[in-house]
């Protein structure tokens, strides 16, 4: 497991320039655009977190696996250490991002407002996690090219859905309910995510380890 | 040291069955023609694919159940596989540390300086024998007892295969060691293997030690009226050619003593390839 994680962080460490720029755009569009800053961490929060599925491209690059999975490390252990380091790189960034936009708002506005402003940030956490849930064992079973334009399709009929819904629902009164009563138990919803959050994450982990078992190299 | 039992595994268009051993302190190869299942039987012994039938044992243990420990007493190069391209040698000695109790750093370095491998370059900007060369190195730092060699040496050339067989060499100088490898170059097998598996469509055609095959077997070139008087007794494969037949045999003495009127040539690997593959049984 050590083993992997290091090969990732050298993976990422190798490909720190295309990640140093997101960063710095990132802190520049901050500093100048603060009304956008929501957009700003959860961009940096994805893009980051993505970067796990970079990673299972780097490993299958040139045929890899094979050699990979011929080293002392069980398939197992590799479902296992791709799930860590995409969860490990969802929150770091994640935490970094918040840090970030806190320190910018603080400098043009209030402590205070900037706390309540970023209560609706685990959102961001949590649709990566949930993002890199769907798309880890997609890529496992179709690999690169297909996994990306599968990811994208559900990707985008999930967004169809909801926006669907969201179409349908302004002309009752559901939604609007269903909004009022989230905004007035935010600590609740949040939970409540977290909750749906960390169940995709283990159907996704289980879903992985059976992908890898069957698989042939 | 490795035994195959008899496994077995059905593709489409393919269909492997084999058994073989390899027994310590040998080097043991598996010869064929492309699509003969060398590289189907190399995965089935690192578990990349799944057995239909059969079993296989590595240091006396179903490979199954072998543990991260034992797994790293096995040194691996794969002809098409390798370490992800985007990372540096320095990147795999990082890599590679954790998983080996037993990785020689200071040997591995000195053998990657001596071999002229850059160790800050990333493996995708390597050429193929620099690819070829780190996967031996690689393969043998960490103190294995068993290489599994897909051909190690395809694609390079003499100075560097050259380079590779030394590498091997030494790797068994401690006599507690063993290799299976496969290869298309037969000189480099002739020189370097105890013994031989011939593998076609599958299925293993034939066994034997090298010196046995080099010493032993020959060639007999001979007319039909010939073949027709000859003793057939220690013949094996007959080929038909535009003169009569070339006719394997695994006693080539014998036929020397007996019929010194025909043309015995010395059998080599790659004639051997050719008549048990080309030529039918007798």
């Amino acid at each position: 497991m050590k083993g992997l994680l290091i090969k990732d962080f050298k993976l990422l460490k190798n490909q720190g320039k295309f990640l140093f720029i997101i960063f710095i755009m990132a802190n520049i569009f901050l500093f100048f655009e603060s009304g956008s800053s929501g957009f700003i961490a959860s961009y940096m929060t994805f893009v980051f977190s993505m970067f796990a599925l970079n990673t299972l491209s780097y490993d299958s690059y040139d045929n890899g696996m094979p050699f990979l999975l011929s080293l002392p490390i069980t398939r197992k252990t590799y479902v296992t250490e791709k799930y860590i380091f995409s969860l490990f790189l969802s929150i770091s960034s994640w935490l970094v991002s918040i840090l970030l936009r806190l320190i910018f708002l603080t400098i043009q506005t209030s402590l205070k407002e900037n706390v309540i402003l970023l209560y609706a940030d685990p959102i961001y956490l949590i649709l990566s996690i949930v993002s890199l849930s769907i798309a880890i064992p997609i890529h496992l079973k179709y690999g690169q090219e297909k996994g990306h334009i599968i990811f994208f399709g559900i990707l985008g009929a999930i967004f169809l859905t909801i926006f669907t819904a969201i179409r349908v629902g302004l002309n009752t009164h559901l939604l609007h309910n269903l909004i009022n009563r989230m905004m007035h138990h935010t600590g609740r919803t949040i939970i409540l995510l977290c909750i749906i959050c960390i169940s995709i994450f283990a159907i996704s982990y289980i879903l992985s380890l059976r992908i890898m078992k069957r698989k042939e190299f | 040291m490795l035994k195959l039992n008899n496994i077995e595994k059905q593709y489409p268009q393919f269909h492997l069955k084999c058994s073989l051993k390899v027994p310590e302190n040998r080097i043991t190869a598996l010869i064929g023609p492309n699509g003969a299942g060398k590289t189907t039987t190399f995965k089935a012994i690192l578990g990349l694919i799944h057995l239909d039938k059969g079993d296989i044992h590595i240091f006396n243990k179903p490979a199954e159940r072998l543990t991260s420990k034992d797994r790293a007493l096995i040194g691996v190069a794969l002809s098409d596989s390798n370490f992800s391209g985007y990372l540096t040698i320095q990147d795999v000695i990082s890599m590679i540390t954790p998983l080996y109790p037993e990785f020689n750093k200071e040997q591995f370095v000195n053998n990657c300086m001596q071999f002229n491998l850059p160790l800050n370059k990333k493996i995708k900007e390597f050429s193929t024998g620099m690819k070829a060369k780190l996967k031996i190195l690689t393969a043998v730092s960490h103190n294995a007892r068993l290489l599994i060699l897909d051909k190690p040496t395809a694609g390079l050339d003499v100075l560097a295969r050259q380079e590779i067989l030394d590498i091997l060499r030494e790797y068994m100088l401690p006599g507690d060691r063993s290799v299976l490898i496969s290869s298309h170059i037969s000189s480099d097998l002739e020189e370097l293997c105890d013994d031989i598996y011939l593998i076609h469509q599958g299925q293993i055609l034939l066994y034997e030690e090298t010196h046995t095959l080099l010493d032993c077997y020959g060639i007999l070139k001979v007319t039909e009226e010939q073949y027709k008087t000859l003793d057939q007794t220690y013949l094996i494969q007959k080929k038909k050619e535009s003169y009569g037949y070339s006719l394997l045999t695994s006693q080539k003495q014998y036929y020397q003593e007996n019929a010194p009127e025909l043309s015995i040539e010395k059998c080599t690997i790659d004639e051997m390839i050719l008549m048990m593959i080309k030529g039918e049984s007798i």
